[in-house]
C-alpha cells in the first residue's frame, strides 16, 4: 500500500515536470497580441427558411481585397424568417420588416463592432411598406398601401414624427379604364422615393387587383411634395403637395423592398433623378419594355426628351430588366431576366431559379453590356457596392451564393466572396 | 364511386349481423374481509363482454359463447384476480375475493394488469393513459396527451386554439388522431384533442411510428386513439369547471340499461366548453399617441373567443345472440371560433371568426364467433357545415385600436377578404376481421373506405380566385386494405406482427396558380403499398424488448388537398408521404410493477413532407418540401415509492434533420444534416400525485397532484447561421401546474382547485406564439351508478 503511495507521487510529480518542460517553453514569447483594428465591411446575407421567408445574418469584414469563404458562424442574426429590406444610413443599419411585423428596426455597431438593435418602429397603419428614403439623421420618410399617409421618422431616436397626408390627392377609385373597361384603382402604393433639390418625389404603384399585383394604369406616376413646407412633427403636411406627374412611356416606378432593399430611383452626380419602370410587377408583363424615366434637377416634371429602353439594349424585348445600381458617371448595373430560362413547369421558377443575368448599362449613350455569362437568381441578388472602379456584384445560383469584383471599365471579373445565404456588401463608416 | 355504388358496398357490410347461442356467469366480489365491492369490473379477457358489481358485489354477464376464457375481476385500488373458465351449456357461478394494494399506482402511470397495462404488452408497445381517475381534475385531454413520453403538444393559444402533435420526431397531420378507432376527420373537429372533454374519454392509447392494421390508416409517424367511456353499469357522470379567461365547462354522460338482463343501452353524453381566452400578451406593440408609436407593453388578447359543444346519443345492445355490442350513434357538435391571428402573434386580427356544425351517425356491430373469430363493422356518414368570415378592411394593434386598409381582409393584405361556406359530406365503411388460427397464429383484416365531397360557395374569395370554385363538388376517394399475421413463439415470449398496408386514393380538387388565381380541377389517383414487421420478446415477466420496422405512407388530407379557405389554398397535385421508421425498446419492471422504467430508440426517414408553404404573403399551400431524418431516443419511469405516492418522469431528445433538399431548392443543400428549424428536441414531463385516505368521512380521500413540463431553448432559423446568442428562439420553458382535490367516498362527487403554470411564466410555442399564463380552474363533479 506504501509503495503504491510512494509510486503515485513520483509519477505525479514527473508528471508536472514534464509538462512545465512542455514545447511551449521552447517557444519565442510572442508580445502582446494587438488589438484588432476596427472592420471596413460588412456582409449581408440573406438563408432562406422553408418558405418564402429568409433569415439576415450580417457581419464585419477587414477588406475586400482577398477572396474569401464565409459561413454565418460570427454573424449576428438580425431578421428571422420573414422578408425585409435592409439599408445603410449614417452607419447605422435598418432592416424594413414589410410582411410581419410591419416594422423597421435599427441595428448599430457598439465599440466592440458589436451588432445591436437600437429601436424600432410600427408601422402597421402603412400595411406592406415601400423602400425608406432617409433625409438626414432626424428625418427620413416611409410609405405604404394602407390609408393615404406618408410616415415621417427620426431614424435617430425611432420615432414617428409626422405624417404627410396626400388624402387631398388620393387617387383610389380612379377610373382608368385598365385592365379592362372601367377598371380602376384599388390600390395604391407609396413604393419609393427620392429627394433632389427642394422636392420630395414619392413613386407609385397603382394596381387594379393586389392578389395578381395587376396594374391598374399603364403609366409612371409620381407625387411631387415640397420639401420646404414640411413640417416633420405635424401629422397632416398636406398643404406641402405639389402635383401629380405621370409618364405613360413606363409603368410604375420603384422597387418596393424588392431584392432586399434594392433602389430604382437614384440621382447622379447633377442631381437629376433617373428612375426605372420596370413594367413587370409580379412577373405581370404589360407590354412596354423596362426603361429608364429622367426628372431634372429643380423640375416638377418628366423630362419629355429622356428615354431609355433597357429592354432593347439589353437583351431584347420581352426580358424584363430589374436594379439600378448606380455606379457613378451614368453608369448602372442591373439585371435582365431571360424569360427563356424560366421553367414553365415550376410555378416557383420565376422567383427562385437562376433566371437574370447582369448588364452594365450607360444612361447617357444608353447601352448596355453583359458582365459576364453567369446565370443568377435576379429576383433577390440585387444589390452591388462600389469603391474605387469596382464593382462588387451579388450572385445566387441554385447550389451557390458569392459576391464577384467586376472591374467597372473593363468588366474582367474574379470571384471574391463565397457566403452562406444571398450577399451584400456595405462599407463601415 | 357513385351513391349507389355505396348503396352496394355498405349493404355488403351488413351480411357480417347475424345470430349467434350463449350462456351465462354470475358472482359475487369481495374483499378479503367480505365486504361486498361495488363497481368492480368483471369480464372475459380479450372480449368486450363482461358486467360490473351492485352493491351487494355480485354480477351478472349474460350470452357467453361457448369456449375457454379467462375472466378478470378488477377495480382500481385493488389486485386484479383471473379466473380460467370453460363456458358450456351450463350456467358457471365464479366467485372474486380482492385484496387491497398496498400502493395505488396513478392511472397515468398504468395500474396493473388494467386494460391499458394488457394494450401496452402487445408488440406495438403503445403509451396509454387511463383518464378515469383525471376525471376530478380540468386537465384538457391535449395536456393529459402532452405529458406522455415523446409526445409534444404545440398549441397556437389557450381553449381551442390550432395544435399539432408531435410524436418520435413526425408531427403534424402525419398524426391521426382516432375516436373509438374512428378518423376524427370522418367525425368532425368537434371530436378534435383539442375539445373533446375528458370527462367521456375512458383511455387515449398513443402508438409511436408502428401502427396496427386495424386503424385502416395511413398514419405516417402515429396514432392516437381515444376510447370514450363504455361503462357496463347505469350511471349519471356530470361536471362544471370555471376558471381564469371567463372559461365554463361543462358535461354529462348518463347511460341506462332498457332491461334488467342489461342487454338494451341508451347512453348521451355531451360537453360544452367556452373560453374569451382573453389572456395577457407581453412584449407586443401599444399604440402609445395619434401618430400610433408603439411602445413593447402588455395587452389581453380581444378576439379568441371560443365556444364550442357536442352532444351524442347512442342506442344499441350488448351480449346478445347476434352482436357483442351493437349501436347506433349520433351526435351534433357545434363550434363558434374567433381567431386572433394567423401563424404568428405579431400582428394581431379584430375580426376574423367562424364556425363549424357537424351531424355524425354511425352504426356499429361486434362479434365473436367461437372463440376464434372476431368481426367487427361500422358504417357512418358526415355532415360538417363551415364558414369563416374575414372581410374587415383593417389593420389592428394589441391595444384593439385599428387603421384603414384598402384591401378586405386581416388574414392577407394582398387578398380581397374571405367568405367560405362550405358544406363537406363524408360517408365512411370499415370491417375488422380477427381469426385465431391457433393458439399462437391469428390473421386481422381491415378495409376502411371512405368518400368525402365538398361543395359550397366563397362569395368574398371570388374576388381573390377570380371565379368562385367551391361551387362545383370537389371529392377524394380512399381506400385501405390491411392484412397482418400475429405469430407467437417459445412459449409466447415472442411476438411477431408482419403487416401489409394497401392504399388507394383517386381525387378531384381545385386548382389555384401561384398568384392564387383558379385554373382548372385535377384528377389524380394513387395506387400505394406499405409493409412492416414487428417484434416483441419478453426475457422474463418483467423485462422484455421490442424492434419494430414499417415503411408507412400518408396520403394528403381534407385540408392539404382542399385548403383551409382562408390562410391555406388547395394543391391537387401533392404526393403521398412516405416513412421508413424503426423502434427499439426495452422495459423493465421491478417491485411487482411499482418501478416500471422503459426506454426506446426510434429512426425515421421522412421523404415528401408536406410542409405549409408561403406562396403569397397571405396564402400557403401544403407542399411536398422536406426530407428528414429523425433520430431520437424517449425514456420514462414510473414509480409507487411509498403508500399513495405516485411519481412519473419522461424525457425525449431527438435530432430531426435535413437529409435532401426539396425539389424547387427551396432549401439550401448546405442544411444538409443540419436540424431542422422551429421544432423542440429536448423535453421533459415529471409529475407526482399523493392521495390522503379518509379525511373527515371514510372512504374519501384528497387528491394532491403537481406535474410540469420541461421544453429546451430552440432556434426559429437555421442552426448554424448566426452567433447563438444573437438568434430568434423559442426560449427554454419550464412550466409547473398543480392542483388539489377532495373526492367523497366511492368517487360519488368531487372538487378540485388546479393552478395552471402556477410560476406565472411566459410560455411560447411554433413561432413565438404565446400562450396562457397562470390560471385557476374549479372543477365540481358528480358520479352516480
Amino acid at each position: 500500500m506504501l509503495r503504491s503511495k510512494t509510486n503515485l507521487i513520483i509519477i505525479s510529480f514527473l508528471s508536472i515536470l514534464l509538462y512545465s518542460c512542455s514545447s511551449d517553453d521552447d517557444k519565442i514569447i510572442e508580445p502582446t497580441k494587438p488589438v484588432k483594428e476596427k472592420d471596413t465591411y460588412a456582409l449581408l446575407t440573406a438563408v432562406k427558411g422553408g418558405t418564402f421567408n429568409y433569415s439576415l445574418y450580417l457581419q464585419t469584414m477587414d477588406n475586400l481585397t482577398k477572396t474569401k469563404d464565409l459561413d454565418n458562424k460570427n454573424a449576428t442574426e438580425i431578421v428571422a424568417e420573414t422578408v425585409t429590406g435592409v439599408y445603410q444610413y449614417d452607419g447605422n443599419f435598418y432592416t424594413n420588416l414589410y410582411f410581419t411585423p410591419e416594422r423597421i428596426e435599427k441595428w448599430s455597431l457598439n465599440e466592440k463592432q458589436e451588432l445591436t438593435k437600437q429601436g424600432s418602429i410600427s408601422l402597421g397603419e402603412l400595411g406592406y411598406q415601400g423602400n425608406v428614403y432617409f433625409k438626414d439623421k432626424n428625418t427620413a420618410f416611409v410609405g405604404g398601401p394602407a390609408g393615404t399617409k406618408i410616415a415621417i421618422f427620426n431614424p435617430e431616436t425611432m420615432t414617428k414624427t409626422g405624417y404627410i397626408d396626400y388624402s387631398s390627392v388620393s387617387r383610389i377609385g380612379e377610373v382608368t379604364n385598365y385592365p379592362n373597361q372601367g377598371d380602376k384603382i384599388n390600390i395604391q402604393a407609396p413604393s419609393e422615393m427620392i429627394v433632389s433639390g427642394n422636392y420630395l418625389y414619392i413613386g407609385f404603384c397603382f394596381l387594379n387587383d393586389f392578389q395578381t399585383y395587376t396594374p391598374a394604369s399603364p403609366t409612371a406616376d409620381i407625387l411631387v411634395v415640397d420639401l420646404t413646407k414640411i413640417d416633420p412633427s405635424s401629422a397632416d403636411n398636406s398643404n406641402a403637395i405639389v402635383k401629380w406627374i405621370s409618364n405613360d412611356k413606363g409603368n410604375s416606378v420603384g422597387s418596393w423592398n424588392s431584392g432586399f432593399g434594392a433602389k430604382f430611383m437614384i440621382t447622379d452626380e447633377k442631381n437629376d433623378i433617373y428612375l426605372l419602370s420596370h413594367n413587370y410587377w409580379g412577373a405581370v408583363n404589360i407590354g412596354k419594355p423596362a426603361c429608364i424615366l429622367r426628372i431634372k434637377s429643380g423640375q416638377t416634371d418628366f423630362d419629355a426628351d429622356y428615354y431609355f429602353d433597357l429592354e432593347t439594349a439589353s437583351r431584347g424585348i420581352g426580358n424584363p430588366v430589374m436594379n439600378l445600381e448606380y455606379a457613378g458617371n451614368g453608369i448602372f448595373f442591373a439585371t435582365s431576366n431571360d424569360i427563356t430560362a424560366i421553367n414553365p413547369d415550376d410555378p416557383y421558377s420565376y422567383y427562385q431559379d437562376p433566371i437574370a443575368q447582369w448588364y452594365k448599362f450607360d444612361l447617357h449613350d444608353k447601352t448596355a453590356t453583359k458582365v459576364n455569362d453567369e446565370y443568377t437568381q435576379g429576383s433577390y441578388a440585387s444589390c452591388v457596392y462600389f469603391e474605387d472602379d469596382k464593382a462588387y456584384i451579388p450572385f445566387k445560383t441554385k447550389t451557390k451564393s458569392y459576391i464577384k469584383e467586376v472591374n467597372i471599365n473593363t468588366l474582367e471579373s474574379k470571384d471574391i466572396i463565397t457566403a452562406a445565404g444571398i450577399p451584400r456588401v456595405f462599407k463601415l463608416k | 364511386m357513385n351513391h349507389k355504388t355505396y348503396s352496394t358496398f355498405f349493404i355488403f357490410y351488413f351480411i357480417f349481423f347475424y345470430c349467434h347461442c350463449q350462456n351465462s356467469i354470475t358472482g359475487t366480489v369481495l374483499t378479503e374481509n367480505g365486504v361486498p365491492i361495488q363497481n368492480a369490473s368483471v369480464y372475459l379477457e380479450n372480449t368486450n363482454i363482461g358486467s360490473s358489481t351492485n352493491k351487494e358485489g355480485t354480477y351478472h354477464i349474460s350470452n357467453v359463447p361457448v369456449g375457454d376464457y379467462t375472466l378478470n375481476a378488477s377495480l382500481i385500488g385493488y389486485s386484479i384476480q383471473k379466473k380460467k373458465i370453460s363456458i358450456s351449456n351450463t350456467p358457471l357461478v365464479i366467485p372474486f375475493i380482492l385484496s387491497q394494494e398496498q400502493n395505488e399506482l396513478n392511472e397515468v402511470v398504468v395500474s396493473s394488469k388494467s386494460s391499458s397495462q394488457k394494450l401496452k404488452e402487445t408488440a406495438y408497445k403503445p403509451e396509454v393513459v387511463s383518464l378515469q381517475k383525471m376525471q376530478i381534475t380540468s386537465t384538457s385531454t391535449i395536456d393529459i396527451v402532452g405529458q406522455l413520453s415523446g409526445v409534444r403538444i404545440r398549441k397556437q393559444g389557450g381553449v381551442g386554439s390550432e395544435s399539432t402533435i408531435m410524436l418520435n420526431g413526425i408531427s403534424g397531420k402525419g398524426i391521426r388522431t382516432f375516436v373509438d378507432g374512428i378518423p376524427i376527420d370522418l367525425l368532425g373537429s368537434g371530436f378534435s384533442l383539442n375539445n373533446i372533454s375528458s370527462n367521456i374519454i375512458k383511455q387515449v392509447e398513443v402508438y409511436k411510428g408502428l401502427v396496427p392494421v386495424k386503424f385502416g390508416t395511413d398514419a405516417l409517424g402515429g396514432v392516437i386513439n381515444i376510447e370514450t367511456q363504455n361503462r357496463y353499469k347505469n350511471y349519471i357522470d356530470a361536471f362544471y369547471t370555471i376558471g381564469s379567461w371567463n372559461t365554463h365547462q361543462a358535461g354529462i354522460g348518463i347511460k341506462r340499461y332498457l332491461d334488467k338482463n342489461k342487454k338494451q343501452f341508451f347512453q348521451v353524453d355531451g360537453f360544452f366548453n367556452h373560453s374569451d381566452n382573453d389572456y395577457w400578451m407581453h412584449d407586443v406593440d401599444i399604440v402609445v399617441d395619434e401618430l400610433l408609436n408603439t411602445e413593447k407593453g402588455k395587452a389581453k388578447r380581444f378576439n379568441d373567443k371560443y365556444t364550442s359543444f357536442l352532444g351524442r346519443a347512442q342506442y344499441g345492445f350488448q351480449n346478445v345472440s347476434w352482436a357483442d355490442d351493437f349501436r347506433v350513434i349520433l351526435s351534433l357538435s357545434d363550434i363558434t371560433k374567433e381567431w386572433q391571428h394567423g401563424i404568428r402573434a405579431v400582428s394581431p386580427w379584430g375580426e376574423v371568426h367562424g364556425g363549424n356544425r357537424d351531424f355524425n351517425s354511425i352504426i356499429s356491430w361486434k362479434k365473436r364467433y367461437n372463440n376464434n373469430l372476431k368481426i367487427s363493422g361500422l358504417l357512418g356518414y358526415n355532415l360538417l357545415k363551415w364558414e369563416i368570415i374575414d372581410i374587415a378592411p383593417k389593420n389592428y394593434f394589441w391595444d384593439g385600436t385599428y387603421t384603414d386598409k384598402p384591401t378586405k381582409g386581416e388574414s392577407g393584405f394582398d387578398i380581397e377578404g374571405r367568405t367560405p361556406k362550405i358544406n363537406t359530406e363524408s360517408f365512411f365503411g370499415r370491417i375488422n376481421v380477427n381469426y385465431k388460427l391457433n393458439d399462437n397464429h391469428s390473421v386481422d383484416f381491415t378495409n376502411l373506405t371512405s368518400y368525402r365531397e365538398i361543395k359550397g360557395h366563397d362569395k368574398a374569395g371570388a374576388a381573390t380566385y377570380k371565379e368562385d370554385f367551391y361551387t362545383n363538388p370537389q371529392n377524394f376517394t380512399k381506400s385501405f386494405f390491411g392484412l397482418s399475421v400475429e405469430s407467437k413463439a417459445f412459449n409466447k415470449k415472442l411476438t411477431n406482427i408482419f403487416s401489409l398496408k394497401y392504399h388507394y386514393m383517386k381525387s378531384h380538387i381545385a386548382n389555384l396558380k401561384e398568384d392564387n388565381t383558379f385554373t382548372n380541377y385535377i384528377d389524380n389517383q394513387y395506387n400505394l403499398l406499405g409493409y412492416g414487421d414487428v417484434l416483441k420478446f419478453s426475457f422474463s415477466p418483467n423485462i422484455s424488448t421490442h424492434l419494430g420496422y414499417e415503411y408507412t405512407l400518408r396520403l394528403p388530407d381534407s385540408d392539404e388537398l382542399f385548403g383551409d379557405g382562408i390562410t391555406v389554398s388547395p394543391n391537387p397535385n401533392l404526393n403521398p408521404e412516405k416513412s421508413h421508421n424503426i423502434n427499439l425498446g426495452l422495459e423493465y419492471k421491478a417491485l411487482q410493477n411499482k418501478l416500471i422504467i422503459a426506454t426506446t430508440g426510434f429512426y425515421r426517414d421522412t421523404k415528401d413532407q408536406m410542409f405549409l408553404n408561403a406562396v403569397t404573403r397571405g396564402v400557403s399551400i401544403y407542399d411536398n418540401l422536406l426530407h428528414t431524418e429523425a433520430k431520437g431516443v424517449e425514456g420514462t419511469i414510473t414509480a409507487i415509492p411509498i403508500k399513495n405516492l405516485t411519481l412519473f418522469f419522461n424525457a425525449t431528445w431527438q435530432d430531426i434533420t435535413l437529409k435532401d433538399t426539396d425539389k424547387y431548392g427551396n432549401i439550401e443543400a448546405r442544411h444538409i444534416g443540419s436540424k431542422i428549424p422551429n421544432i423542440p428536441y429536448l423535453f421533459a414531463n415529471t409529475g407526482t400525485t399523493y392521495n390522503i385516505p379518509n379525511v373527515g368521512i371514510d372512504n374519501s380521500r384528497i387528491e394532491l397532484s403537481y406535474n410540469n413540463n420541461y421544453v429546451h431553448e430552440f432556434f426559429l432559423a437555421w442552426e448554424e447561421d448566426g452567433i447563438a446568442a444573437s438568434k430568434a428562439k423559442i426560449p427554454t420553458q419550464f412550466i409547473h401546474n398543480a392542483s388539489i382535490g377532495y373526492v367523497f367516498p366511492n368517487d360519488k362527487y368531487s372538487i378540485n382547485l388546479e393552478c395552471r403554470n402556477f410560476t406565472d411564466q411566459l410560455a411560447y410555442d411554433n413561432y413565438l406564439v404565446q400562450k396562457p399564463g397562470r390560471s385557476f380552474f374549479l372543477k365540481l363533479r358528480m358520479y352516480i351508478n
